[in-house]
């Protein structure tokens, strides 16, 4: 008993320590500069630029990385192929690579001096130092979570309810939408919160990628980076809550779909 | 709908053999149940003639016409799984109306026939019930009924049975068994448990490692196996590895003559059902000391030792086993046997059936012993 006690409050504390006491201090010293001066840094037109950047980045990176993410678990649970562990390994690639190395790695394939940044860049399009870049280093990091959170789920739904499908008349197309998809509908939701929560998070890759231009390439991390490194902390504090509260709205938001989904029939 | 199976093989690609050129027909409205052991390629079998596995070589006809290379969606086939395999995400009614949906039937039309289902099996009031919130028997039916709902030309039932408790599984195979002679349906049913399909199947199936061992009536199945396999796996047997001599079986008090060659090796089968007891006395042939009596509800299963350490199992009536103690001595009368040759191929079928009916009027034996 004293030792669950003791257990618990080691817990409680860990998560003080390690969840609260960040954001609480982020907030404890935003409240200090005055709830004006942050307003004024929110609105400022570079802010803004990277805020609405960061939001672009992350809608096109979620479309993406889901159907990719669908695509890809699906392929590794339902249509094994010889060589599908390989492709198992390398979908967590992402986690091993630290972003920074991974950011430098699509300079060296997409970057100005190589073959392929050479040709479109002939052809009046920029990938490394440009948007392209930046939605590509954001794929890249956040590849395995749509992957890593629908590959057990698809596994534990076994292929019955397709089979029912296919038995009762129903094509591939149909079995798809209306059984398949469905029944992944928690999976992949989590899958997009997480990926959310990465793409408006993301720092490294994107940095080298970006080149962190103000007002053509700076997301919103690169800016509280940019205006802590240059002692504007009222700059910092505004857009790291935003950042924050956003994530938060969106945890929350998906939780409550989920469940709404689970208790109620598609 | 007929179905005609013409030398189907499964190889998995791990090379089993699950099935070995199988070939049957099965008639128009006939309830078919496939019966055999734990691996016996039931379940494989059934899935070929749905679909749901590419049969390695062989043909599958339906009322006719080649299936085998369709789809399982294009073969008008309903499949009851074993697991029901409901839609998770679906509400009963949603569930029976898949199918009429993928037809692109109107909504007036679905309603319509979910509702007659619904009460068909049962189950009006839970269209709005999710498939976690049914019971094992609830979701059968429901299973059942999506089904049926496309009114398909053949229905597959894959131990549709088999979670299901032993009150409500009895209750549960009638009901399946009227409705399907009801609406005229051809259907198989996989199963392990042989009272099952001798309760409700036209005929039977009997499979062992994936080759058909016997096909019939279940009359013919129980009464008249082909082999030693079936008769011990559709009811209970008394088998005995013997040779013969002199035209006799060499078992010896069970001395049975039969016309086979001296010297050949037989298998005598004998049902405990067939084997009645009677009053002991110096006249009968056959003697015999009880071991032990177990109650099985309908009747007393008496386990006996004849002269030569020969044992053997007898079925008799409650009156009757009620008197019976371990160590009473009783004669025993063979109404009939049946022996197999060395090959398990069937040879003597010995059947007086008249001479069991007098016998049976025979008083208990436990009281003259
Ligand atoms: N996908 C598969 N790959 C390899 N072998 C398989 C596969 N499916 C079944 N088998 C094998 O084929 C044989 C027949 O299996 P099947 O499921 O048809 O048996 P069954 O008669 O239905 O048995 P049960 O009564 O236990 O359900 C078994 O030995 C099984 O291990
Ligand atoms: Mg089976």
């Amino acid at each position: 008993m004293n030792l669950r006690i003791g257990l618990s409050s080691f817990t409680y504390l860990w998560f003080l320590l390690m969840l609260f006491g960040p954001i609480g201090a982020l907030i404890w010293s935003a409240y200090g500069e005055g709830a004006s001066a942050l307003w004024r840094e929110l609105l400022r037109p570079e802010a803004i630029f990277a805020l609405k950047l960061t939001l672009l980045i992350t809608a096109i990176v979620v479309v993406l990385n889901t159907l990719f993410g669908i695509l890809t678990a699906l392929l590794i649970v339902r249509h094994p192929f010889p060589g599908v562990t390989i492709l198992n390994t390398i979908v967590d690639l992402p986690f091993a690579v630290s972003p920074v190395i991974a950011g430098f790695m699509l300079v060296l394939l997409y970057g100005p001096n190589s073959l392929i940044g050479a040709f479109t860049g002939q052809m009046g399009f920029k990938i490394i130092f440009a948007l392209p870049g930046m939605i590509l280093a954001t794929l890249f990091v956040t590849f395995p979570f749509m992957v890593r959170e629908l590959v057990p789920v698809l596994q534990e739904a076994g292929t019955w309810q397709e089979q029912a499908a296919h038995m009762l008349g129903a094509g591939n197309w149909t079995t798809f939408w209306h059984v398949t998809l469905p029944s992944i509908r928690g999976g992949i939701l989590y899958g997009i919160v997480l990926t959310v929560a990465r793409s408006l998070g993301e720092f490294g890759a994107v940095l080298v990628v970006s080149g962190n231009l103000i007002k053509q390439t700076q997301s919103a991390t690169l800016y509280v980076y940019q205006a802590a490194a240059d002692f504007n902390s009222a700059g910092a504090y505004s857009v790291s809550i935003l950042l924050c509260t956003i994530s938060v709205i969106i945890l929350v938001l998906m939780e409550t779909l989920k469940k709404y989904g689970e208790g109620k029939r598609a | 709908m007929s179905i005609e199976v013409r030398k189907l093989s499964k190889i998995f690609a791990d090379g089993h053999r699950a099935v070995q050129d199988v070939s049957f027909e099965l008639l128009e409205g006939e309830m078919t149940a496939f019966l055999g052991p734990s691996g016996g390629g039931k379940t494989t079998m059934l899935r070929m003639i749905a679909g749901l596995e590419t049969p390695s070589s062989g043909e599958i006809y339906l009322s006719g016409r080649r299936v085998d290379y369709l789809p399982p969606q294009e073969r008008q086939i309903g499949f009851v799984f074993q697991n029901y395999a409901l839609f998770k995400h679906m509400n009963v009614f949603e569930n029976i109306a898949f199918g009429l949906r993928v037809q692109k039937r109107n909504s007036a039309y679905i309603r319509e026939r979910v509702s007659e289902l619904l009460r068909r099996v049962d189950l009006k009031g839970l269209e709005q019930r999710l498939p976690d919130q049914l019971s094992g028997g609830q979701r059968q039916r429901v299973a059942l009924a999506r089904a049926l709902a496309t009114e398909p030309r053949l229905l597959l039932l894959d131990e549709p049975f088999a979670a299901i408790d032993a009150q409500l599984r009895k209750e549960l195979r009638a009901w399946v068994r009227n409705l399907q002679k009801e609406m005229g349906i051809t259907s198989i049913f996989v199963t392990h448990d042989q009272q099952e399909a001798l309760e409700i199947a036209d005929r039977i199936v009997v499979f062992k490692q994936g080759q058909v061992e016997q096909l019939g009536t279940p009359q013919e199945v129980y009464n008249s196996p082909q082999t030693p396999f079936v008769a011990g796996f559709v009811g209970e047997i008394n088998r005995y590895q013997t040779g013969v001599k002199n035209g006799f079986t060499d078992l010896g008090v069970l001395k049975f003559p039969i016309k086979h060659q001296d010297g050949r090796n037989v298998i005598v089968v004998i049902r405990p059902e067939d084997v009645s007891l009677v009053p002991w006395s110096a006249q009968e042939d056959i003697q015999a000391m009880v071991l032990q009596t177990t109650f099985l509800g309908e009747f007393f299963k008496v386990d006996l030792e004849l002269a030569d350490l020969i044992r053997i199992t007898a079925h008799v009536p409650k009156s009757q086993g009620i008197g019976l103690h371990p160590k009473d001595r009783v004669a025993l009368r063979i109404k009939s046997f049946k022996t197999f040759d060395g090959l398990s191929q069937l040879e003597t079928v010995f059947d007086p059936t008249r001479r069991a009916v007098q016998e049976e009027s025979i008083f208990p034996v436990g009281e003259a012993v």
